[in-house]
């Protein structure tokens, strides 16, 4: 039996029938191209958090405070050097971090607003990556070390104290937490929709009043680069528990982050979390596969004549099998690459559609190579369930009666 | 003289009980390699049964069919289909084309069927064509021929897997006088190489050109003769 000459033929009377076999395929289209859309948005989200956190964290360990039904200690200087006595291999440095939230308001309207202050050194803003508007972005040695009370301000204080204008804010002074701070630069907000107050101050500076903080919210230790992350993590692990007196990890009241078993969690997440949409997704593909069917045993009835006379030819039964088999799966696989460009285009709308927001990570666009295989196969599938029965019912027509029929 | 084709006693009931129909009721007749017989009989004698049996297919109620030296009885599906495709050529009346392919891949289906090769089925399928003269329609379909010209391709169908037996069904039924005697002589011509040919009609004009007439009347035969 001839494959290649069943094929034409059964394209030619998908011509003849267009419109019909168009409709016929939609469920398929819709079906797939919503499964391919789903895995590549989320092969899109999966490929830029990851490239995030490579860029970012993966030479990095947190250390942090953890409310295990007391209070826990703090992550102070003191906790800095003792980890640096412990002269690990492969750490290239700490650094702590601290965050609190305050009250700013302005000198002149009295006005108010809620705003979050990080604490930095001359260091770790070089890290932050800001866009400065106007004055520095940076704060000195000299000034965290002498705890100074300056700030580099985001715009939306700007916009809400000193009229929008950068330029006229950078030297002028603000009152946060009660104390004044002067200003010595603006940052460009991260985000265009949000309007939360925020600034950066020394490191220091938020050690003393009005902050008073006594230790790090957080300790990152950072490696060097190729560094054995596990390794200094298990090292670390082992001394802060022999230190603060713990034999269980699970009851200490600090905890170590390990970026990159983070990462994997994320990634199997993001797997286990799109097969189950995915799947969801596919529910739509039995409803196709009925269409299909639907659609076979109407063509098995109009082409009885046919079958006849195919059968007076000599077909045999498994050839009318194959006929209209060959003709199913050729609907559905159609309907699934079609399904997959508009699932493609789908995804690429929705990242771009993301990605016109000017925000931070600039999402990457991928395209699920396991989803459009998947959804392939899938197809064949479904054309085989789907044209088995109407294909069985064909070829089981006694030729005489198929011949005779109109 | 060689037998191809021996009834003996078929019968063919339609129906049950009641409602039962005998359309044959004892059918004896042997038809020789070679011949050319036309059967006759008005409608309802029961003579597209007999040429449904005699095709294969549709299948006796009781007695015995041999074709080519064979018991149809024993035969399965698959086995009557393969007789169907070496031992017969079918001519309908009508309806003869798959109507989405074309005229040469109308005469390479049975090929298609058969197992044969692409490279020799399209070679047979146009020396077929050529020997009905419609070489110059192979790429045409169907549609863009007319009555007479689709029943010589038909006729080239058949001949292309060399069939002991040409079977056509009121080959004529649907054409002028002129084309008629056209395809008649065509099937004349393939008599002369060898291939038995029957031919059923109620046209006593087509029947002029067989060698024998067998005609039916009420499932049986009432007449067999010699010309």
């Amino acid at each position: 039996m001839n494959y290649q000459s069943i094929f034409f033929e059964v394209v030619r009377s998908m011509r003849a029938n267009a419109l019909r076999t168009v409709l016929t395929m939609i469920g398929i289209i819709i079906g797939i191209g919503s499964v391919v859309a789903i895995m590549s948005t989320a092969d899109s989200v999966t490929a830029t958090v990851s490239l995030e956190v490579e860029k970012t964290g993966l030479n990095k360990i947190s250390l942090t405070r953890r409310y295990n039904g007391i209070t826990p200690r703090n992550l102070d200087d003191a906790t800095m050097h003792f980890l640096e006595s412990l002269a690990i291999p492969d750490i290239k440095g700490f650094e702590g971090t601290i965050g609190v939230s305050a009250q700013a308001r302005d000198y002149k309207t009295n006005e108010v607003g809620s705003i979050y202050v990080n604490g930095a050194t001359e260091k770790t803003m070089s890290d932050m990556n800001l866009e400065i508007l106007a004055g520095r972005g940076i704060v000195t040695e000299e000034e965290n070390a002498s705890q100074s009370r300056v700030v580099i301000v985001n715009s939306n204080l700007v916009k809400k104290f000193f009229y929008g204008d950068p330029d006229a804010a950078v030297g002028q002074m603000v009152k946060i937490g009660g104390a004044s701070f002067k200003i010595i630069g603006v940052y460009k907000n991260a985000s265009p929709f949000s309007d939360h107050l925020a600034a950066v101050a020394p490191i220091r500076t938020l050690m003393k009043e009005p902050f008073d903080e006594h230790g790090y919210d957080s300790l990152s230790i950072i490696l060097d680069a190729g560094g054995d992350a596990n390794s200094v993590r298990e090292q670390i692990m082992a001394a802060m528990l022999k230190a603060r007196g713990y034999t269980d990890e699970d009851k200490a009241d600090f905890s170590l982050s390990s970026p990159r078993e983070e990462l994997n969690t994320f990634k199997q997440f993001m797997t286990a979390a799109t097969a189950v949409i995915a799947l969801i997704a596919a529910i739509s593909l039995i409803v196709g596969g009925v269409g299909i069917m639907n659609i076979m045993l109407v063509t098995v009835t109009e082409r009885t004549k046919e079958i006849g006379l195919m059968r007076s030819l000599g077909a045999k039964k498994r050839d009318i099998v194959r006929q209209f088999l060959i003709e199913s799966i050729t609907l559905t696989v159609f309907g699934g690459i079609f399904g997959v460009v508009l699932g493609i285009g789908v995804a690429y709308g929705a990242i771009s559609i993301i990605n016109m927001f000017d925000q931070m990570p600039h999402f990457l666009f991928s395209i699920s190579g396991t989803g459009i295989i998947v959804s392939l196969v899938v197809s064949i599938l479904i054309g085989l369930i789907f044209g088995a029965y109407p294909a069985t019912r064909a070829s089981q027509l006694s030729p005489v009666e198929a011949l005779r029929r109109e | 003289m060689k037998k191809i084709i021996s009834l003996h006693d078929v019968r063919k009931t339609y129906g049950t009980g009641e409602s039962a129909y005998e359309a044959l009721k004892g059918i004896n007749v042997h038809i020789n390699v070679g011949d050319m017989v036309a059967i006759m009989g008005p409608s309802g004698s029961g003579k597209s049964t007999l040429m449904n049996i005699l095709g294969l297919l549709d299948t006796p109620t009781s007695g015995d069919y041999s074709i080519d030296n064979r018991d149809t009885k024993s035969l399965n599906d698959d086995q009557m289909s393969e007789l169907r495709n070496h031992t017969v050529g079918f001519i309908f009346q009508s309806f003869n084309l798959l109507p989405r392919i074309s005229v040469l891949e109308n005469v390479e289906r049975p090929m298609v069927y058969g197992g044969v090769g692409a490279d020799e089925r399209r070679t047979r399928a146009l020396a077929s064509l050529k020997k009905v003269e419609l070489s110059d329609k192979a790429s045409r379909f169907p549609t863009q021929l007319s009555g007479g010209q689709i029943q010589r391709v038909a006729i080239a169908r058949a001949l292309v897997m060399n069939p002991a037996i040409i079977l056509a069904d009121e080959p004529t039924g649907n054409l002028d006088s002129v084309t008629s005697t056209q395809v008649m002589k065509l099937l004349c011509k393939i008599n002369k190489q060898g291939n038995t040919v029957i031919i059923v009609t109620h046209s006593d004009e087509i029947a002029s050109y067989a060698k024998r007439t067998i005609v039916i009347r009420d499932g049986l035969i009432s007449e067999d003769k010699k010309s």
